[in-house]
């Protein structure tokens, strides 16, 4: 189970915010406490376009807040806007739920 | 009645005991009256705790642009729970656009607020746009040290 945990690796949550977004303020103690509460599997990333536009540009962020899932270097999926935490924790569950990182690193190896 | 110079208030004050929000406030006793009546009913008398109403006041006053009710204590840039930080950046979202909110707002709120709770802090944070708006408006000068020592001292010995 140790070796698939470190194989699988963490997912990245990456969060597009600004100072003068309100729902990316209402929004942060709701991905702070998600995160914080997934033991390890998550890290966040954040990303605040008031200092750095180039990340969203690359991705084609549009709407804040944004969260980009990423695992093993690929997006699994993104989730736009503010949301509780219980349809947070569901929607992170489905996407990283329905990713087989082993697949991807055996692919990857090939 | 006392004409303030020339970049102070744009009214006149009473003259009357009190600091240069209330001196301004009392040109209008009875409503005056009532006005902080209704804010002790709020901020003491609710819910919501009312060290979080105090950070929601902090966090709207420059937003709302009155000197006077930002020079009282400074926002925090961060907050130690999810329900002060929820509180504020509700609130702050209030004052922009309360037209804005849509229905996720209240999913996240409803995870650490009760319905009377959210419904407490809606009143408390519009009463304070409205002061604050008002301060902004009438344009209360910045607080000097004296009435920021008697403000922290009567919230906190009104504290429960």
């Amino acid at each position: 189970m140790t070796v698939v945990a470190d194989m699988r690796g963490q997912a990245e949550i990456v969060k597009f915010w600004a100072p003068w977004c309100g729902s990316c303020r209402l929004f942060a103690p709701v991905v702070s406490s998600v995160v914080d509460g997934s033991a390890g599997e998550m890290r966040l990333r954040e990303v605040n376009l008031a200092e750095d536009t180039e990340e969203a540009d690359a991705r084609g962020v549009g709407t804040l807040p944004t969260l980009v899932v990423l695992k093993d270097g690929k997006e699994l999926g993104r989730l736009i806007g503010a949301m509780s935490r219980t349809a947070l924790t569901d929607q992170l569950s489905e996407l990283l739920g329905g990713a087989d990182p082993s697949i991807d690193t055996a692919t990857a190896k090939d | 009645m006392t004409e303030m110079t020339n970049g102070s208030a744009r009214v006149a004050v009473s003259g009357k005991p009190g600091n240069s929000f209330e001196q301004i406030m009392s040109n209008v006793p009875n409503a005056m009256a009532r006005w902080w009546s209704l804010e002790e009913e709020l901020r003491f008398n609710g819910l919501v705790d009312s060290d979080i109403k105090e950070e929601v006041r902090r966090a709207m006053a420059p937003e709302a642009g009155c000197k006077f009710c930002a020079s009282l204590a400074p926002a925090k840039d961060s907050y130690p729970t999810a329900r002060e930080s929820l509180a504020v950046a509700y609130s702050l979202m209030l004052a922009r656009d309360p037209k804005d909110l849509d229905d996720s707002v209240f999913d996240v709120l409803r995870e650490e607020f009760s319905d009377p709770e959210i419904v407490e802090l809606t009143m408390w944070a519009l009463f304070m746009y409205a002061s604050q708006a008002f301060g902004a408006a009438l344009r209360v000068p910045a607080a000097d040290d004296e009435e920021k020592v008697a403000y922290a001292q009567s919230r906190r010995a009104e504290l429960p």
